[in-house]
């Protein structure tokens, strides 16, 4: 029986079409995927997303094992700080992609719901002799987010004391409607937003505040399928399509998420002899330029030679294009590079373009 | 359920209006209920080609998915819905009407009588456990 989250209800009363997503019924839709997404990018968006693991890491030596285990620096955070790191096996392959959160002496961790279990039992396996607890609080503390241009404006409205001062990838403490939650400037979308996080009790009264707060400024609530083309256009990657055991982080381009300065991590010794080669495909975002849909597993070609196979793909609702991500051999990486995607036998036309597909305008 | 009295239809949810030896071709509102008319990309091929019953004529996009559309009838294609490859939309809101796809000049009439009759259209739809 897959896990229904504190919010479900709330989801079938509003009519959203339901699936079963990593043994969890999420919302797929509540009216159609492009106009949600567009919502998202015009005014607001509420996401459930009680369904993502959230483990905690404590004891004395928590930092030295996430040292070890992530491949982002960790005992250098500051308290308050949010990281977006890489599980790694020894071979570079990426078991999950996460975020930290530093709070004063332990961990939280957010791990796709897909690997939570996995996660848990590589740490566990990788714990050895640190001094160090592993709990999985997925089901004592819950999640939602709100992004867009006007999450901010809502949240403010809604805490005790306002959230404008936080910092990308920071968090802070504050009430809302007395109960504390925890609130962190990230996101999923490419958007300005937030991820709030309170105890599994509390959730869908945080979730019915933020509706009635934001509802009448435009806020929407918005299910898994626009969350999935929002990050596609942000260019963000998605365990499955974008990275799995076979994929390292230097492959996929998040190289700026591994840390060569540490003494060692998982997977480090691998990444250090990864040079350029044919063999070592790399990830590409791509346009193309006549109208069709690009889609997971179809081949890229060039001049009659197989170079790559797409990751994802959408027709883009801000571009109104066909868009997607794709692994390709190191030398048709750059942008401009002219390739064919193959769907259904006809070669149709694309260009490497410069990632992200969106990026928000930014405030002066 | 939106099944027209004056049309056949496949099992893969295409629906055909035949006048005379010409055979109109559309998906179903069915189908576009299964799609929740996000229809975002119309492939269709081009005047003169020939379509071949139960093989794939063209494709169409959802949002999350591409499916194939298979052609009920044999036959020349005489006529292709350019509106629908500029404004797929369409479909969705109009599967019967403004939401065609192509006309077929139909090579063996007999054909048709493989085609499901609006009530057993239904029928299947209800073994679907359609909603």
């Amino acid at each position: 029986m897959p896990s229904k989250t504190p919010i479900y209800n709330w989801h079938v009363q509003r009519r959203a079409k339901m699936v079963e997503f990593n043994d969890w019924l999420m919302p797929l839709y509540y009216t159609t995927m492009t106009e949600e997404h567009l919502n998202v990018r015009q005014f607001g968006g509420l996401f459930d997303l009680c369904h993502m693991g959230r483990l905690r890491v404590s004891g004395g030596d928590a930092g030295k094992l996430l040292e070890y285990v992530l491949t982002n620096e960790v005992e250098s955070m500051k308290e308050g700080q949010v990281s977006y790191a890489l599980i790694c096996n020894e071979m570079g392959g990426v078991i999950d992609d996460v975020t930290v959160y530093k709070e004063f002496d332990r961990y939280l961790l957010v791990v796709n719901a897909g690997n939570r279990l996995n996660v848990i039992e590589w740490l566990s396996k990788q714990k050895r002799e640190f001094e160090a607890k592993i709990e999985d609080l997925t089901q004592s503390l819950s999640m939602c987010a709100i992004q867009g241009p006007l999450a901010q404006e809502i949240v403010n409205r809604v805490t005790d004391r306002p959230v404008s001062d936080l910092p990308y990838y920071s968090f802070t403490s504050r009430q809302v409607l007395g109960n504390r939650t925890l609130i962190s400037r990230t996101g999923y979308t490419g958007e300005d937003g937030f991820e709030l996080y309170c105890t599994t009790m509390y959730i869908a009264r945080v979730w019915d505040r933020l509706m009635e707060v934001g509802g009448p400024m435009g806020l929407k609530p918005i299910g898994l399928g626009a969350r999935d083309s929002l990050r596609l256009e942000a260019c963000m990657p998605l365990w499955g399509s974008e990275l799995d055991l076979e994929t390292t982080p230097i492959n996929a381009g998040l190289e700026r998420f591994v840390s060569l300065k540490k003494t060692n991590f998982v997977g480090m010794r691998r990444m250090l002899h990864l040079t350029p080669s044919p063999e070592n495909k790399r990830l590409v975002a791509f346009e193309l330029q006549e109208r069709g849909v690009p889609r997971k597993e179809m081949i890229i070609e060039r001049k009659g030679m197989h170079i790559g196979e797409v990751t994802s793909g959408i027709f883009s609702p801000t571009l109104q294009k066909g868009i997607g991500l794709a692994y390709v051999e190191h030398q048709f990486s750059m942008v401009g590079t002219e390739l064919n995607v193959v769907i259904r036998d006809k070669k149709v036309p694309a260009r490497v373009v410069k990632k992200p597909f969106y990026s928000r305008r930014r405030k002066l | 359920m939106n099944i027209p009295d004056n049309l056949l239809y496949t099992k893969t949810h295409e629906w055909a209006q035949v006048n005379d030896l010409e055979v109109t071709v559309g998906i179903t509102d069915y189908a576009c209920g299964q799609l929740n008319r996000e229809i975002v990309h119309v492939e269709l091929p081009t005047v003169g080609t020939k379509a071949r019953q139960e093989e794939s004529f063209g494709a169409l996009d959802a949002v999350k998915a591409s499916f194939d559309l298979y052609a009920p009838v044999s036959g020349e294609i005489v006529a292709v819905n350019k509106e629908v490859i500029e404004n797929p939309t369409i479909v969705g809101s109009s599967p019967y009407y403004d939401g065609w796809m192509i006309k077929v000049a139909m090579s063996n009439p007999l054909e048709l009588k493989k085609l499901l009759r609006p009530e057993e259209y239904g029928r299947l739809l209800d073994s679907e456990g359609s909603h």
